[in-house]
């Protein structure tokens, strides 16, 4: 598994790549850790390479979203293939995170929030 | 059709064994519920590999998954001296992970979600965990 990471403007960008389990999730973790310290609050996650989560994946981000909230921060899924939706959905996760189909709109969303605030 | 599949117990070997898995369900069930399958016998192996022998390459875990008359039994099993403990893991309610932060409980969750039946067992030094759903 690979992250790539980018720093746009306002967000930063995860492009994660391959399979997110629990060899891999250590690197995810050390990622969000990095990104809270630095003081990012807003997060693109690129999910469009990838293949695979299991519940070490989801369970690094599920420990963060409480941290982003308290910042007044947020992260936004995008490009999810429909194998890894259906696993955010069996978790209900669709229900407490955003997701959109592209990077586009995750980056509209992301600016809406900048407008409410 | 029955097949077996055996691997040291490395965290590393998870791929290698939800590719035997896919690679054995493939033709044989919907696509999208093998891929579910593949997942619950993938948080089982990791619990087995993990928590059952702290990640220990001299050690062995063993697969076996079985289809016969439309139900699918997979038996994951390791010589692990630790008693798997599953109480920490049994959260139901994900917001209440949410706002403990914490990272654990969802793999049984989802294992619950997608099989039928889920037994653990420790039988002659064994850790035992038996995975169960019928494919009607």
């Amino acid at each position: 598994m690979k992250i790539e990471r980018t720093q746009l403007d306002n967000a930063l960008k995860l492009g994660i790549i391959g399979d997110l389990d629990a060899s891999s999730a250590i690197d995810l973790d050390q990622e969000m850790r990095t990104a809270l310290d630095e003081g990012q609050v807003k997060l693109m996650i690129d999910c469009q390479q990838l293949d695979y989560i299991s519940s070490a994946g989801l369970g690094v981000f599920v420990s963060y979203l409480q941290d982003f909230k308290e910042k007044s921060g947020a992260f936004v899924f995008y490009g999810m293939k429909d194998s890894v939706m259906n696993v955010f959905q069996i978790l209900g996760l669709d229900q407490l995170t955003s997701i959109v189909p592209s990077e586009a709109e995750a980056k509209e969303l992301l600016n809406e929030g900048d407008s409410q605030m | 059709m029955r097949a077996t599949h055996k691997c040291k117990c490395t965290k590393e070997n998870l791929e290698q064994i939800r590719h035997f898995v896919s690679d054995h369900l493939e033709g044989q069930i919907d696509s999208i519920i093998g891929e579910q399958i593949v997942l619950a016998i993938d948080e089982a192996c990791a619990n087995a590999i993990i928590h059952g022998n702290k990640s220990d390459p001299d050690k062995e875990i063993q697969v076996i998954i079985s289809i016969e008359n439309k139900q699918l039994e997979v038996e994951i099993s390791d010589i692990g001296n630790n008693e798997i403990s599953y109480t920490e893991a049994d959260a139901t309610d994900i917001q209440q992970l949410v706002a403990e932060r914490r990272k654990g409980g969802l793999g049984l969750m989802l294992m619950h979600t997608i099989m039928d039946q889920i037994i653990f067992s420790n039988e002659d030094g064994r850790n035992i965990c038996r995975l169960s759903k019928s494919l009607n």
